[in-house]
């Protein structure tokens, strides 16, 4: 699964832990969902996507082997 | 803002436990290590309760440090820690039975590992794997 939140933040200017902080998780968890190591539950997707004000599809999308 | 799944884990203890249990653990290995030094002579029903003390108090120690909080405890913790406790179980259980088997093959009498001891082996892996899986998150 791709993300876009890496560009999301440099859009709004915020750092990983800005972040983390904004949806209760922490700076490592952020830099794992942005490399791909780990995929987000529902809620903390809804998080991001309330954070950035954006779509939880615009922010992750499926790839061809998900 | 914390997940209502997070506030949930009741079964983790708070984290100035781990400062509490790193005491405990060091208090473990230090007091028969004194005892031993200063030449205090225990008579033989007294060493072992101090060895029942110390393994005891070892054992909650490692309790307290695997079982206590992280400072953010989120969603990713919570997977890394179930990672850790199946590994765990599993190396526990392969643990059980090679340990017999080792006896057997060597030609002693069959010996089965001690429940405490057991324990404290499975709580040195959990801790292994807990902090080599969260490095590696």
């Amino acid at each position: 699964m791709k993300n876009t939140i890496k560009v999301e933040r440099a859009k709004q200017n915020i750092t990983q832990q800005e972040l983390a902080d904004l949806v209760g998780v922490s700076r490592q968890t952020i830099n794992s969902i942005e490399s791909g190591r780990y995929v987000p539950s529902t809620t903390l997707s809804l998080k991001i996507s309330d954070v950035f004000k954006t779509s939880v599809n615009e922010i992750f999308t499926l790839e061809n082997e998900d | 803002m914390e997940n209502k799944i997070i506030k949930k884990q009741r079964y983790l203890i708070p984290h100035y436990f781990r400062k509490i249990g790193l005491i405990i653990t060091i208090a473990a290995i230090i007091i028969p290590v004194i005892v031993k030094l200063m030449g205090i002579n225990i008579i033989h029903s007294k060493k072992e309760i101090l060895k029942l003390i110390s393994m005891d108090l070892f054992m909650l120690g490692l309790f307290f440090v695997a079982f206590s909080r992280d400072k953010v405890e989120d969603e990713l913790t919570i997977i890394i820690r179930l990672r850790a406790m199946s590994a765990t179980f599993c190396f526990g259980i392969v643990f059980a039975i090679i340990y017999p088997l080792i006896y057997l093959v060597f030609g002693d009498p069959i010996e089965y590992i001690e429940g405490n001891k057991l324990i404290i082996i499975m709580l040195f892996n959990y801790l292994i794997n807990y902090y080599s899986l969260k490095r590696n998150r």
